[in-house]
């Protein structure tokens, strides 16, 4: 068995640089976001740790900016000071880019149906992918119908 | 001889770290003590150590150094606070050491932070039991104590601290 985890530990990857970093500024700024929300509403630690159940001196931890939070933990938090800590309400933004949709050059159109509010993965000749923000109104009603475009 | 040391700006963001440069003789030294101590961790090479610290302080100068991210050390203070804590966010990583490192600092407020030398402990026993890193201890808390009494004597200005940095000059 020993062995065994002798051979698992070999296996793990080495952690990269990038990683490192994305840890650390991960970990340091969701304490610096709880910390501002605390602040700005004059919550102290002793305050946080009674409605959390909890010692302060775990408080002061999270604070430090060296710990892992849990989602449980986080939703706790979250419910507690009554303000969203990790948010994904941009979650379509991230998702799509406006861009330019160059016509003199081939691209594939999604059509009818599948053209929604945000859509479309335009593979061009030049193998690059692009990403258009489209809305489907009576006048790009022939728009969606053209299959090979250009 | 005219021995002193004089700050400079290490790294310039929302929090300005600051770092120590001495001069002996009026002669100043080529590495300033923050470059010392990276220079330590790779010459042993720390790597995993050297690329903690690094991320640790570029992450920090976009935010704020807080008295609950250091250690407690005499007159002055070092990162990091909790070596052990690093596990949970590097769970993978060997740190068996890391909480020996000590890298020491004069927090003058959340967003003036003077940097100064320190290295990784060889002992589990106090910093004065380990030759490698006490003189840097020393070091650090004899600005500490220098710069302390500038700014109570109203010599250094620390609110305005960014402006007046470069005059100071601090007798070693």
């Amino acid at each position: 068995m020993k062995q065994n985890k002798a051979i698992f530990k070999t296996q793990i990857p080495e952690v990269t640089q990038y990683e490192i970093e994305r840890r650390m500024e991960k970990s340091i700024l969701l304490a610096e976001k709880i910390k501002t929300i605390m602040d700005a509403r004059q919550i102290k630690n002793v305050d946080l740790a009674g409605k959390l159940g909890i010692q302060p001196s775990t408080i002061s931890k999270w604070l430090t900016g060296f710990h892992n939070f849990t989602w449980s933990t986080i939703l706790r938090i979250e419910h507690v000071l009554e303000e969203e800590i990790v948010s994904l309400n941009n979650f379509n933004e991230a998702f799509s880019i406006e861009v330019k949709i160059d016509t003199t050059v081939n691209c594939c159109m999604p059509v009818g149906s599948q053209i929604h509010n945000k859509v479309a993965l335009h593979e061009l000749n030049s193998k690059t992918l692009f990403f258009a923000n489209i809305s489907l109104n009576e006048e790009d009603e022939e728009m969606s119908q053209i299959k090979n475009y250009g | 001889m005219n021995n002193y040391a004089k700050l400079e700006v290490y790294i310039d963001d929302n929090v300005v770290f600051y770092t120590v440069r001495r001069y002996i003789d009026n002669k100043p030294d080529p590495f300033t003590e923050t470059q010392k101590f990276f220079n330590t961790l790779k010459t042993l090479g720390k790597t995993p150590e050297s690329d903690i610290m690094t991320a640790l302080l570029k992450t920090l100068s976009r935010v704020r150094v807080r008295k609950e991210m250091v250690r407690h050390e005499s007159r002055v203070d070092a990162f990091l606070p909790y070596g052990k804590q690093l596990r949970q966010i590097f769970p993978t990583m060997s740190l068996d050491k890391f909480d020996k490192v000590r890298l020491y600092l004069y927090r003058l407020n959340d967003y003036d932070v003077v940097l100064m030398n320190g290295g990784i402990k060889s002992t589990d026993l106090a910093v004065s039991n380990c030759k490698d890193v006490y003189p840097h201890f020393l070091f650090a808390n004899k600005i500490g104590r220098l710069l302390d009494k500038q700014i109570s004597n109203g010599d250094i200005d620390a609110s305005h601290f960014y402006h007046c940095h470069q005059d100071i000059e601090l007798p070693i």
